[in-house]
């Protein structure tokens, strides 16, 4: 009898197990239905596996022979990342992340690259204007004139009082005109030349044009700044000069700031009071007070709020993760829809950066690069609050 | 009463063949009838709200439109759990419902429901039910093409004439338009310009608003006659809209020319499809949940001819996605292992009877079984598919075991009777009552066989979750098919026994079969009876090596189905813009079609189609590959091969080259909660503390012993650029947070003031500011707020510019919020090694473990979080529940009908001893197959231990009987007695193993869509049952007649 219940022992524990193990594996393992074939080539083991779109999920090859190959959050298959044998190099001040990729693939990912060089910047800044129908102005410069003749001729003359009072004129003129916008160098030209602008009034062949620009945009327009001016009249047509003065004092509803600028004007097409779309290029100079900048294209950036990379061609497949420190966004001097960042740290004139297909390059280096990068990672308190608002970045 | 209705079927023989006529045409009816599709919906019972919020983020979009809704869905009937998952400008909250819950009497609850939810929605957040249709709806995809047309014409076709006609065929429940561009009528504003005329953006939207209206004025009479009145004033052209003026500035009229563009142009997006690496439109056509998908793409392609007619001249529809050819491949392959199966087992009863009437009677059960069981699964409700018909297959070999014992009785009967009475021919009389007598013989037996089979298929029916929605079918179908084979064989065969086992009937010595098998059996038992103990050591060394192969072999949740097309399904980063998707997709796609010869087409989608079936993120593509027919691809090339050859030739940095299947994936996308093992919540209001307590977790979980790579999810991964209005600045200008935000969403976003209506179709106006004003961080800058007030002295509003009222940044933030009852979550994954450590017990010790950590402050769970632990193992918690149970009911009601049968625990114990053995011969063969251990190889032994019982007992009572009439008393006679019963079940055991496992070689040596699960399934029946024969016919013998010798020793 005792066997016989040995032996049903036996039976029950067979079937129970079997049950057992399946129930236990049934989840874990829903793998199978999808045919993920690691695809396996003859350079380099597969080192872990991950999810494509969760980088920071790794398996270990062992486990997914074992029945991990599913990601657990999406639950799609794993795939496969090979090692790439630079597991241990250390790396230098800013490099964040390497990763080597074949020619294939750089190929076909469209992976594009730019030889960094050290180009004049420009910043640009746009704003609206009108051409300058300022009699008041006019005015103003007649009276100085004017005083300057009455001061030249009392000088000459014998009574003492009429020099003093044309004298006192002058300079109250030429406060006036301080507020009025011009410049003290705009003034003491005036008193030299004795010419009013006319073209304050009257179309001539250099226009004045008032814009405003705003605080945040102050430290970025100067004396001799170039400006570009589009009537919207004319479609397509630009005028060109630089701006003479910006006023001493800011509007204080708006936080604006007006400022004067000289433009060319062939043919007398600009006419006193219409509108110009204005576009201001500013000279970049670098905290060191250098024009020559390296000047890093616009499209080499990824900037993710928590780090700015850019991704820097090696070669023979090799690209590295740089963390940079850039100025504000500039244009070149030949084109201004060119768009640069002055590089102030993490990158060297003559490396090769990617500009196109770096987001691609970025990700692969979250999958197999030896340290994740970029995007996917945590929400970490940002510490780059209000980096990216008003003053010129890097100072 | 078995005894009964046999003789009562045998007196009334007209009666029960006029009954299997009608049984027979209702049967056909019910096979045409039922539903047929590949693979059973495994997906949960889930009704889906889909709430639309154009251009918000995953956080705008929780916050204001997610949790409202689910707090007012929630408490909804019958529900589990509801789910919910934020996305960019769109929601969805998954409302799961208890297994069995009636679909439309679910939805409907879900409709009350959300009449009163959608309160506290935003205006503009457009709230619906999904579809009627689950994740196995997307049945049929297509394309519409048309050579000189350009995309967004192709989307008007697609949008306006397409989808309606093909939505109203019968059983589609929606058709979801993909790819290509809306067009839009885009107004772009110059905020120079609006700065230069003193107007602001709303004026323009107020004035575009006001500027598009048809209206009727009612009728006059004029000459008896009734002129209906109407005033004309959609938006018909960009000239409507260049027009339309938005005030007078300094004595002329200011139109929308004199501050903006207008221009056609697409609308905003988040898809888009690709055919062979040019970009296309088209459509998916869901179906209607519980349609018959074969029969509604029939409709809908009658449908496609009908309007093709009706279409621009060179515009055709182009299906890319069809499940018919699978559907019919996976039924195919199962009919014709039906069928091969069928004929087989003919040939092999055949040739144990010699008779060819007898083999044709038994055979009688196969087709009439199969009817019957389609009756009842339309009855129940059961769709034909891969699983159920799977269930008939490995049922067929069994089904005949019963006619086999009853034919062959009766033969024997008839053969005995007529050398009694010295006759050729018996009267009519005469042969009734043997046909009586001996069916009555075997009733029992064949009532008892089907007990058996039905009552170890519960712990089949019990399953829960995916694996119960698989299987069910098949047990249930199984179920149905023995139940018909046992009503045939106690009705109709002795009937047609009566009228077909005439003429030749040559006695058991006599057939050649049955010479062949003694000559050799004999001997073989002789032996084994001298040399007990070197067989019951040769079986102890099968139970050992089929068990310690048992414990190697690797594990799976389900054979992969050969679903004939792949999806190949490359993801980016989640980051990546639409534009950069978009070239990834084609450039892939030209390489597929260009490069691989196998490939018939390829269509990509990136994104959503606009359906809540389809919550695809853009960084995600699908491309659906259509491969050739076998015959013209390249030598030696293998669909497997195929796949590594395309994921090689595709490979870029930074996509994830997956490889899966369209319906497969559909599930998966439309599977929600924890699939790992163990797995930890975090719920909480705050992301970031959610984010964070599970990143601890992470590493308490991992010091628990057995614990592999728990993860815990990170949420940020998507670049947010945020403008914080600085409410200090704000209050200076007098500017409200309002007017700040009306400009960052309409100036910057863009949003669709008016519709125009131009016949049938409609087209959103939208209003924007200019692309270069807007779309990068510094020129962001220099967007204008107009005040509320004028100043003083200041001929209208201030313009602030944007910059000098908010700060600007970029941060890292969610891209999916996923929420569990109205409360945000955060997953830990945990796998377990569980050779080391029970599920159930690891999860015991890893809670214990953080809550000591709890307790020491290590671990800090401010108020208002909470964790929760779930995953799979809820499920091994739940199997244990029901399934030990179960099986132990299983095996408790087989014994007592074991019991009831014999009336002595010496026979339970032999079969006790025997069953396990048969087991081992399956395991032996799915090792030597290299099967992998799934839950249809488990349903595969189920069945087996079914059939092996039945044998088993079948020889026992023979062997009981034939003791009870010799009563042997020396070990001679045991010997002599125990052979002669041998000998006597030999050829009907033979007989029914043999039919069974020649039955399944069809299915064994099957190729098409489908035979990947089935095989899995026969294999531990066609290995078992050799084990099972020879331990049946061997150590059975073997057995008794060593404990029978016991009790003459003692």
């Amino acid at each position: 009898m005792r066997n016989k219940i040995r032996v049903f022992g036996v039976i029950i524990l067979c079937i129970t197990s079997s049950v057992y193990a399946q129930e236990g594996h049934k989840g874990s393992h829903v793998d199978g239905v999808h045919e993920m074939i690691p695809a396996v080539t003859e350079d380099g083991e597969i080192s872990h596996y991950t999810c494509g779109m969760h980088p920071s999920v790794k398996v270990s090859v062992e486990n997914y022979e074992n029945g991990d190959t599913k990601c657990p959050i999406c639950f799609m298959p794993l795939t496969a990342v090979k090692s790439s044998g630079m597991r241990s190099q250390a790396f230098d001040e800013n490099v964040i992340s390497k990763v080597e990729i074949k020619a294939r693939e750089l190929k076909l990912a469209g992976v594009q690259t730019e030889v960094v060089i050290k180009r004049q910047l420009f910043k640009e800044i746009r704003s609206v204007g009108t051409v300058a129908y300022d009699p008041q102005l006019a005015i103003a410069q007649d009276e100085l004139v004017s005083a300057i003749r009455s001061l030249d001729k009392a000088k000459t003359g014998a009574v003492r009082e009429i020099a003093d009072r044309s004298q006192s004129m002058v300079d109250s003129s030429k406060r006036k005109l301080l507020l009025l916008g011009l410049s003290a160098e705009q003034i003491a030209e005036l008193e030299k030349s004795k010419e009013v602008q006319t073209n304050l009034i009257l179309p001539g062949e250099k226009m004045w044009i008032y814009g405003d620009i705003y605080e945040y945009e102050l430290p970025w327009v100067k004396k001799g700044s170039y400006i570009k001016a589009k009537p919207i009249g004319f479609a397509g047509e630009e005028f060109y000069g630089e701006v003479v003065s910006i006023n001493p004092v800011i509007d204080p509803r708006t936080r604006s700031v007006r400022f004067r600028a000289l433009i060319e004007n062939p043919g007398s097409k600009l006419k006193p009071e219409m509108y110009v779309d204005v576009e201001i290029l500013s000279k970049y100079v670098d905290p060191d007070g250098q024009e020559e900048v390296i000047a890093l294209p616009k499209s080499a950036l990824l900037d993710t709020g928590r780090r700015r990379i850019v991704w820097v061609n090696k070669g023979n497949g090799q690209f590295e993760g740089r963390a940079v420190v850039v100025g504000p966004e500039s244009v070149s001097h030949s084109n201004e829809l060119l768009k640069f960042y002055p590089v102030l740290k993490g990158i060297k004139e003559g490396e090769k950066v990617v500009i196109k297909g770096n987001f691609l390059i970025d990700s692969q280096s979250q999958i197999t690069g030896v340290v994740a990068s970029s995007f996917g990672g945590t929400l970490e308190p940002t510490e780059q609050k209000g980096s990216m608002k008003g003053s010129p970045s890097g100072h | 009463m078995i005894n009964k209705i046999i003789e009562g079927c045998l007196r009334n023989r007209f009666l029960v063949i006029a009954a299997f006529v009608l049984v027979f045409v209702f049967g056909v009816s019910s096979m045409k009838n039922t539903p047929v599709d590949a693979i059973p919906d495994i997906g949960e019972l889930q009704v889906i709200v889909y709430a639309e919020w154009p251009g918000r983020s995953p956080q705008d979009v929780e916050d204001q439109v997610i949790y409202p809704l689910t707090t007012g869905l929630m408490g909804t009937p019958k529900v589990k759990v509801v789910r919910s998952s934020a996305g960019f400008g769109f929601g969805l909250v998954n409302m799961i419902f208890e297994d069995a819950t009636d679909y439309y009497w679910a939805r409907t609850r879900v409709l009350e429901r959300l009449d009163f939810a959608k309160k506290d929605m935003p205006q503009d957040a457009v709230v619906t039910l999904g579809p009627d249709a689950t994740a196995l709806g997307q049945i049929f995809w297509y394309t519409v093409e048309g050579k000189d047309k350009s995309l967004d014409e192709l989307r008007s076709i697609q949008d306006w004439f397409v989808r309606y006609q093909l939505t109203s065929v019968e059983g589609v429940s929606e058709v979801a338009s993909v790819g290509g561009y809306v067009k839009q009528y885009q107004v772009d504003v110059d905020p120079n310009r609006l700065n230069v005329f003193n107007v602001s953006l709303l004026h323009v939207m107020e004035a575009i608003k006001l500027s598009n209206i048809d209206v009727g004025a009612k009728v006059f009479e004029e000459g008896g006659v009734e002129y209906v009145v109407r005033g004309l004033g959609f938006i018909k052209s960009i000239e409507d809209i260049e027009q339309i003026v938005i005030g007078v500035h300094q004595g002329t009229p200011l139109t929308i020319k004199d501050v903006g563009q207008v221009t056609l142009g697409p609308d905003f997006r988040r898809g888009a499809l690709d055919k062979n690496g040019r970009e296309v439109t088209g459509g998916v056509v869901l179906m209607r949940f519980g349609e018959n998908p074969l029969k509604v793409i029939e409709r809908i392609k009658t449908k496609i001819e009908e309007i093709s007619v009706g279409l621009p001249e060179g515009v055709t529809i182009v299906p890319f996605y069809d499940r018919t050819g699978l559907i019919k491949d996976s039924i195919h392959t199962l009919s014709s292992a039906l069928t091969q199966e069928m004929i087989i087992t003919v040939f092999v009863i055949a040739v144990f009877l010699f008779h060819l009437g007898g083999s044709i009677i038994i055979s009688m059960v196969l087709p009439i079984g199969v009817l019957i069981a389609f009756i009842l699964m339309r009855q129940v409700g059961v769709d034909a598919n891969i699983m159920s018909l799977g269930g008939i297959a490995i049922a067929i070999g069994v089904m005949v075991d019963s006619g086999c014992v009853l034919v062959e009785n009766i033969y024997r009967k008839l053969v005995e009777k007529r050398e009694e009475r010295n006759v050729n021919k018996l009267s009519s009389e005469e042969r009734l009552n043997v046909c009586i007598e001996a069916s009555q013989e075997v009733g029992r037996p064949v009532l008892f066989a089907l007990l058996t089979t039905i009552v170890s298929f519960v712990p089949v029916f019990v399953l829960t979750g995916q694996a119960g929605r698989l299987f069910s079918p098949l047990a249930y179908t199984k179920t149905f098919a023995m139940i018909g084979a046992a009503i045939i064989a106690l009705t109709l065969l002795p009937t047609l026994c009566y009228f077909f086992l005439r003429g030749r009937l040559r006695a058991v010595k006599d057939n050649k079969t049955a010479k062949i098998l003694h000559k050799n059996y004999t001997p073989m038992l002789r032996w084994s009876l001298k040399n007990k103990k070197i067989v019951v050591i040769i079986s102890l060394i099968v139970l050992v090596t089929g068990l310690s192969l048992g414990s190697i072999m690797k594990q799976e949740f389900m054979p992969p189905l050969n679903e004939g097309d792949l999806l190949f399904m490359p993801v980016l980063m989640p980051g990546a813009s639409l534009t950069q998707v978009m070239e990834v997709m084609q450039k892939q796609n030209i390489i597929i079609k260009d490069e691989i010869p196998e490939v018939k087409q390829v269509v990509g989608k990136l994104g959503r189609a606009e359906t809540a079936t389809d919550p695809a993120p853009v960084v995600m593509i699908e491309s659906i590959i259509n491969l050739k027919d076998k015959k013209y691809w390249r030598k030696g090339m293998t669909r497997e091969k195929l796949i590594v050859e395309i994921q090689e030739k595709t490979k870029m940095p930074g996509v994830s080259p997956i490889m899966t299947q369209p319906i497969r994936n559909r599930i998966d996308m439309l599977a929600t909660g924890i699939q790992t093992p163990v797995g930890i919540k975090v719920f909480g209001a705050d992301l970031k503390e959610i984010e964070k307590i599970g990143i601890q977790l992470e590493g308490i979980v991992a010091q628990v012993d057995g614990a592999v790579a728990p993860y815990a999810e990170r949420i940020g991964g998507r670049a947010y650029f945020e403008m914080d209005i600085d409410r200090e600045q704000a209050a200076r200008y007098g500017i409200h947070v309002q007017d700040i935000q009306d400009l960052i969403m309409t100036g910057i976003g863009g949003m669709n003031v008016t519709t125009t209506v131009e016949g049938r179709e409609r087209y959103p106006v939208r209003v924007r500011y200019m692309r270069e004003l807007r779309d990068n961080p510094e020129d962001l800058k220099r967007i204008f707020v107009p005040t509320r007030w004028k100043w003083e002295n200041a001929p209208g509003p201030l313009q602030i510019p944007l910059a000098q009222l908010v700060d600007f940044r970029k941060v890292a933030g969610p891209s999916m919020i996923l929420s569990e009852n109205t409360m945000p979550y955060a997953r830990v994954f945990v796998n377990v090694d569980q050779s080391k450590v029970g599920l159930v017990d690891f999860v015991k010790k890893a809670q214990q473990k953080v809550e000591e950590e709890i307790n020491q402050g290590r671990l800090n769970i401010p108020a208002g979080y909470y964790i929760s632990w779930s995953g799979q193992f809820e499920a091994e918690l739940e199997s244990r529940k029901k399934l030990l149970p179960s099986m132990m009911i299983a095996l408790l009601v087989i014994l007592i009908l074991l019991y009831m049968a014999f009336k002595n625990f010496r026979v339970l114990g032999i079969l006790a001893g025997v069953l396990p053995l048969s087991l081992m011969g399956g395991i032996i063969l799915l090792f030597v197959l290299n099967f992998k251990f799934s839950t249809a190889v488990w349903v595969g032994f189920i069945a087996l231990f079914g059939v092996a019982t039945d044998n088993a007992v079948v020889l026992l009572s023979t062997l009981e009987n034939l003791f009870k009439e010799r009563l042997p008393k020396t070990v001679e006679d045991i010997r002599a007695t125990v052979t002669e019963a041998g000998l006597l079940r030999v050829r009907p055991a033979m007989m029914t193993t043999m039919t069974t496992i020649i039955a399944l070689l069809p299915v064994m040596f099957a190729t098409g869509s489908g035979s990947e699960i089935m095989k899995p399934m026969a294999a531990p029946t066609v290995g078992g049952l050799v084990t099972a024969t020879l331990a049946n016919l061997i150590l059975v013998p073997v057995l008794y007649a060593w404990i029978k010798e016991k009790e003459i020793q003692d």
